[in-house]
């Protein structure tokens, strides 16, 4: 029996373990997703400037035409020009169709203000690949990555809520934050993290869980849809349905001038942006477009607009962000978890908070590790497994910053002609991962906090360096200066790296200050031990 | 500017009300407040937050001023939060208090 209770708790302890570090690959990844964009462009520096938005109509335009020449009997074509959040740089065509064999086909292009497509750039994963990361881990199908961190949101959001109810005594410490005292420093680390940032946590949890509610909770649909022939079919056809597309008559006609439309659909919106236009059956008779407006005004994932009749450019109608049913909750929800809304401070604070996320969960992986280890003094198996997990932990917490660095590091240093460069470049991440778990565990603890924290702020700091070895958009190129605009989404990225590398310097000092001798018993209550309070 | 305006409100108001919890007072007075004084501190900080929720919502939308205000208090709570870690003394500064009065106060209690 006491065996099987062993085990038990052996289990207990490891499972509890995992997801706290699964959860902190998510923060760490997921907040680094923020900046995608910006990453992309960062790790594809030959990549010509972005398209500057002077004329809007002319350049929907020019993305209009090349998808016209690439795909003339396309059911639709999308033009997006860029924006603070948009995918691309550039002016980004997209158009889809149905071929002669009934097939579906897509296609996208790049576009530069003349309509010089973008040459590619070196083979990377860039931000979009740390973005992916957060929620498909790579090396597993996207499918299972899903429900792994759906599971993780939910375990995530069953913790805070009851990490609030338990802990009352949070907000009585909301403001306490103690440098230098051992366990009890790694606690208020945690708490404040915590409180601070938890309208965010609980908004990020608990949309990160909404994204997934299709997949995790499948009875949902198939009580909406009992009964109907083709449950799959029924459901893609209503979410991915094509608003009033008529059939083609195939007159071709000469496409109505976008500029007057882009005019009126302007004063219409106000002061939010025209960036995107959308033709359906272009060149036909039966042509319509739609100009639409921009995603910064309200959080929800969707644009205003108003459609035109493609071939008079006669006014159609307005449409609205509208969705129907609870459509507009969920795309709320999944708009602030993205956050494609934000402008740039807000994009700030998104990611400052992302990562207050992930100090909230290391924080207390490491506090829960120790405290779990003075309580099982004595029992010199368990206090043995404890050992192991608290050198795991290391690697794992600070392992993972280094490895992230050492993704940008390949990003400058990996041959441009090697095969499969991109697969390379996320290798690294987990090889890096991986050395540093094993650097955690051969060292001990305060060594390997020390010695890591160092080197996570080295590969930080020395990254805009790398930057300016390796490429021309380093900061004396990127940053504004009175008499030039310069480039401040690739100059963030580089003061970003500075930030976090003096922050990981500024860690590894504070952690490597042995904790004052307490004297009143409430504190020493947390400080049982020297050894383990020595960071 | 509605970032600028939000922080003005925000870190005087989060001073004040860290400076209204006895343990914050230990911190940037020399002792405890009279309870009265404790007490302005509350109400100061929380007029504060819910101006500050009401400048958000007015300078954006429902939507976007909802997100900036959480955004705003996090940030500003975390400034409050350092400062009375590394540089306690700094904090009565945030809410423009003269310390002559306050040591004077501390003294009465």
């Amino acid at each position: 029996m006491n065996t099987f209770r062993q085990y038990m708790s052996w289990m207990h302890t490891w499972t509890g373990l995992v997801f706290g570090w699964v959860l902190f690959f998510m923060f760490l990844t997921g907040s680094a997703s923020y900046y995608d964009t910006e990453l992309d462009r960062w790790m594809q520096p030959e990549q010509p400037a972005p398209v500057v938005i002077d004329d809007t109509a002319k350049l929907l335009q020019v993305g209009l035409d090349h998808a016209m020449a690439e795909a003339p009997e396309a059911d639709a074509h999308f033009v997006r020009i860029p924006t603070s959040r948009s995918y691309s740089p550039y002016i980004f065509t997209t158009w889809n169709g149905v071929n002669e064999d009934g097939e579906r086909y897509f296609g996208r292009a790049e576009l530069l203000a003349d309509g010089s497509v973008v040459p590619d750039g070196r083979d990377t994963g860039g931000g979009q690949a740390l973005y992916r990361m957060h929620w498909a881990f790579h090396y597993i199908p996207a499918s299972i990555g899903e429900v792994i961190a759906g599971i993780m949101a939910f375990f995530m959001f069953a913790a805070i809520i009851s990490g609030i109810i338990t802990h009352k005594k949070i907000f009585v410490d909301f403001f306490t934050l103690r440098f230098g005292k051992g366990q009890r420093s790694w606690l208020d680390a945690h708490n404040v993290t915590s409180v601070m940032s938890l309208p965010y946590q609980i908004m990020i949890t608990f949309t990160g869980l909404i994204f997934v509610v299709t997949t995790l909770f499948i009875p949902v649909f198939l009580a909406q849809y009992a009964g109907s022939d083709n449950i799959v079919e029924t459901i893609t056809e209503e979410m991915f349905a094509q608003p009033d597309v008529d059939e083609r008559t195939g007159i071709r006609i000469e496409m109505a001038d976008l500029g007057p439309l882009v005019v009126e659909t302007q004063t219409r919106l106000g002061d939010e942006p025209v960036t995107q236009i959308r033709v359906l059956n272009p060149g036909d008779e039966t042509a319509r477009i739609n100009v639409r407006g921009s995603f910064a005004h309200t959080v929800l994932r969707e644009t205003a607009g108003v459609w035109f009749d493609g071939q008079t450019g006669e006014f159609e109608k307005y449409s609205p962000r509208k969705f129907e049913g609870g459509g507009t909750v969920i795309n709320a929800m999944e708009g602030l978890h993205e956050g494609l809304f934000a402008g740039p401070i807000l994009r700030i604070v998104f990611f400052v908070s992302g990562l207050m996320g992930a100090v909230m969960v290391s924080t207390g992986l490491v506090h829960w590790t120790r405290k779990r280890r003075t309580k099982l003094r004595g029992n010199a198996k368990a206090e043995r497994n404890l050992v192991v997990i608290e050198r795991m932990n290391v690697g794992v917490v600070a392992g993972l910053p280094i490895a992230i660095a050492a993704y940008f590091w390949a990003n400058r240093l990996l041959p441009l002609d090697l095969a499969g460069r991109a697969d390379w470049e996320i290798h690294t991440i987990f090889l890096v991962w991986l050395v540093m778990v094993i650097h955690g565990m051969v060292r001990k603890p305060e060594q390997g906090w020390s010695e890591q924290l160092w080197l996570a702020a080295a590969a930080f700091v020395f990254l805009p360096i790398l930057n300016g070895l390796t490429s021309n958009i380093h900061l004396i190129n990127t940053l504004p200066l009175p008499g030039r605009s310069g480039d401040l989404a690739l100059a963030g990225v580089d003061l970003w790296f500075l930030v976090i590398g003096l922050g990981f310097a500024w860690a590894a000092r504070v952690s490597a200050k042995r904790p004052h001798k307490t004297t009143t018993a409430s504190k020493s209550r947390f400080d049982t031990s020297t050894q383990v309070a020595a960071e | 500017m509605t970032w600028v305006v939000a922080f003005l409100i925000a870190i005087p108001g989060f001073a004040a009300l860290s400076l209204s919890m006895s343990k914050c007072q230990r911190q940037v007075f020399d002792g405890p407040i009279p309870k009265a004084r404790s007490m302005q501190y509350r109400w100061v900080g929380a007029f504060a937050v819910l101006t500050l929720a009401i400048w958000c919502v007015i300078a954006e939308n429902w939507s976007i001023g909802l997100v900036v205000f959480f955004g705003v208090c996090t940030i500003a709570a975390l400034i409050i939060i350092f400062t009375l870690s590394l540089r306690p003394k700094v904090v009565r500064y945030y809410c423009w208090i003269p310390s002559e009065r306050d040591r004077t106060a501390s003294t009465q209690v």
